[in-house]
């Protein structure tokens, strides 16, 4: 009995144990399977907000690449003293130029540059979001195909942001060969083992984002007005409109037809109070002031954008012609290599007219005060750099397009200003930037464009809405903007 | 040792009385855990049932603010049901690298400034519709005359697609793009993506357990 008791005991005992082992092994199981469905959709979960937040990576290297290229044209756009500059993380691609796609480029703003040129924007830690760090890597480039047909260089920025990735290789809970499969894995694609594009085996997973920006070069003549500090425009009558020179619909053998006009004459005052009446056909923009809805406004009121006016620097030219004696006339060169004069004292602007059918171009800088008239003939193209004041009696651009005739006001330095007077009673094609300058225009209708300091207008505006591209480059502006979806 | 196996005797069995309260209890503790594993398992297909839906509209959020940020222009039609965009043919297919576009000097944000089409008639269509409970995307691109069409469905169980144009007129027909910028700034303009997902789990087979949720992204065109 002793012996038979013993025996029941072992028995109990054995079943006990092995009671508590099944019981555990089912918790246990029980536990894993939550835990494991738990990870798995935080995992996939994670991953969404991962691959988002790239994209705000790859946007902010994409915006300190926009920066830097308008900090070639805007002093301090770029937040530092030169664009592109090695001191703050700017390389060359190419080094060695082994490819040879190294091109270097002349600031607006008087420096040199050269591109392509990279840039890897620094780690920004995080906590508490998807992604526990971001980074960026920008390129800048300019293509030899991204070159519009005024000349100028328009660039590119290529950013691709970065997210690392925590916890297991796992995309989504998508199986490609379920029929219900909802393409989640053809959305959000990302670097979990090998960078999808350079093969390399990665020590992290990552989301990677790629966007492209195309930047346009915004040209000194983007507007009809620009008035840095005083606008005035109430004479009776007066009217800003626009045409378009390009366009049989909005012009007449290129030329303003009052019954084609367009409504893109913009006006900008880098102020909070322009004083104008007439007629607005376009938008008047101002800086800080209050402008209301007016009948005689036809386009939109903006408060708060102005128009960046980049100072005129002096020419330097290499080759300089011998200044034409009295009776002399100015001489062209092709329109891709202008010939190019200094001048002082108060020449009036003649110049010889290219054979019929032909194209010429001519640059000439008056060092001093303009007091001459300016004839402009057909087939020319005309640019005049002015260092001092200007009074002209009369202009005749006889292109009739006011490209061909291009008034630049050189900064005095010490922040002095000039004073510009044109005379004119009949009109002219012709476009005026000198933002240091107080202009004060004739009694003739204007067919072009007014950049300048302080601008009392008595006549009619017409803006050639193709004067886009024409003039010095004095910012860049976002022209696309396209995310790489491989 | 002979009381001990007295004692042990006496233990050998239970009373009738312990029967049926043991049997009483273990009944009770087996319907718990029975009815415990039945509310774990419901609790936990109600949880997957909304994070798949959760995870759904976030997905058709991505899949339509990429192509919005992406739009050359769009339309956005059926009131708010159903959108058109068209986008750049930014990667070339033959290489899968992207495409130089070509430039058009003209003012900042116009139409047709960029192209990053090979021929003048080529396109790249994208719609999304919703078509009974799901939402398909249906892509057609045409490169030198060849049209290459492809349609997905990106999400089931849908309730509601509403798009809205929350740039201020808050109207559901619209167009956007640079031609037909309204903003209230004139320059930028924003497409709100509103998606109302079915209830997909209801207990007992009441369809009005709860109301679908809704989700919504506010996106800014960039305007190519």
């Amino acid at each position: 009995m002793h012996s038979a008791l013993l025996r029941t005991s072992k028995r109990n005992s054995g079943s006990t144990t092995v009671l508590a082992l099944l019981t555990v092994t089912i918790v246990a199981f029980i536990g894993a399977t939550v835990l494991f469905n738990s990870a798995t959709r935080f995992q996939a979960s994670t991953v969404v907000g991962g691959w988002q937040e790239a994209l705000s990576a790859a946007e902010a290297g994409a915006d300190i690449g926009v920066a830097n290229c308008r900090g070639t044209a805007v002093s301090g756009a770029s937040g530092y003293s030169t664009a592109f500059n090695s001191a703050n993380g700017w390389s060359l691609v190419d080094p060695t130029n082994a490819q040879g796609n190294n091109v270097t480029y002349s600031s607006p703003l008087g420096y040199s540059y050269t591109l392509p040129a990279t840039c890897n924007v620094p780690v920004m830690y995080q906590s508490g979001q998807c992604s526990s760090k971001l980074w960026a890597t920008v390129t800048v480039d300019g293509p030899s195909g991204l070159v519009d047909s005024y000349g100028n260089q328009w660039f590119r920025v290529r950013s691709t942001g970065y997210a690392a990735l925590s916890g297991f290789h796992r995309v989504s809970l998508d199986t490609p060969t379920d029929p219900n499969a909802r393409h989640t894995n053809e959305l959000r694609k990302l670097s979990l083992v090998m960078n999808r594009f350079t093969g390399q085996r990665l020590t992290t997973p990552q989301a990677t984002r790629t966007v492209e920006v195309i930047l346009q070069p915004a040209t000194a003549f983007g507007a009809a007005i620009v008035a840095n500090s005083s606008l005035k425009a109430v004479n009776s009558g007066f009217r800003v409109d626009s045409f378009d020179s390009r366009d049989p619909n909005k012009s007449t053998n290129g030329q303003y037809d009052p019954a084609k006009f367009q409504q893109n004459g913009n006006i900008y005052a880098n102020f909070a109070t322009p004083n104008i009446s007439g007629d607005i056909y376009g938008n008047v923009n101002d800086v800080g002031g209050d402008l209301q809805s007016s009948p005689n406004i036809h386009g939109q009121i903006n408060n708060n954008q102005g128009f960046s006016t980049p100072p005129v620097l002096a020419p330097s030219w290499s080759t300089i012609q011998s200044t034409p004696g009295n009776g002399q006339n100015f001489q062209t060169g092709p329109v891709s290599a202008p010939l190019n004069y200094v001048c002082s004292g108060s020449l009036s602007v003649n110049i010889q007219a290219p054979a019929v059918g032909q194209t010429g171009a001519v640059n000439i800088w008056f060092t001093d005060d303009f007091t001459g008239s300016v004839t402009v003939p057909v087939g020319v193209i005309c640019k005049i750099w002015i260092t001092g004041d200007m009074k002209t009696p009369n202009i005749n651009n006889m292109n009739n397009n006011a490209a061909d005739l291009q008034f630049y006001g050189i900064n005095p330095p010490n922040g002095g200003e000039q004073k510009w007077e044109t005379k004119d009673t009949t009109g002219y094609y012709g476009l005026l930037y000198a933002p240091a300058a107080q202009i004060k225009t004739g009694a003739g209708d204007i067919y072009g464009s007014i950049i300048g300091e302080d601008v009392n207008i008595k006549n009619n505006v017409h803006y050639d809405e193709a004067f886009g591209g024409v003039g010095t480059v004095i910012d860049y502006a976002r022209a696309s903007w396209v995310e790489d979806p491989r | 040792m002979i009381p001990r196996l007295h004692r042990s005797h006496s233990r050998g069995g239970f009373t009738l009385v312990e029967l049926v309260v043991s049997l009483g209890v273990g009944v009770v503790v087996m319907g718990a855990v029975v009815m415990g594993g039945v509310a774990f398992q419901t609790v936990f297909n109600a949880e997957d049932d909304y994070y798949q839906s959760t995870a759904d509209q976030l997905r058709v959020l991505d899949y339509i603010a990429c192509d919005v940020r992406n739009a050359i222009s769009g339309t956005v039609s059926n009131n708010g049901q159903t959108l058109v965009v068209q986008l750049p043919d930014y990667i070339n297919p033959a290489t899968n690298t992207p495409r130089i576009p070509t430039v058009t000097p003209s003012k900042p944000k116009s139409a047709g400034n960029v192209k990053y089409f090979a021929n003048a008639g080529d396109s790249v269509t994208a719609t999304y519709a919703v078509n009974g409970n799901t939402v398909t995307r249906t892509q057609v691109a045409i490169r030198s005359g060849v049209t290459t069409t492809t349609s997905a469905t990106i999400a089931n169980n849908v309730d509601n697609l509403q798009l809205t144009d929350s740039s201020g007129s808050g109207s559901t027909n619209f167009s956007f793009g640079p031609l037909s910028m309204s903003g209230s700034n004139g320059w930028v303009q924003f497409v709100q993506i509103t998606l109302t997902f079915m209830p997909r789990f209801n207990r007992l087979n009441r369809a009005s357990a709860r109301a679908g949720t809704s989700v919504s992204e506010t996106i800014a065109v960039r305007g190519n």
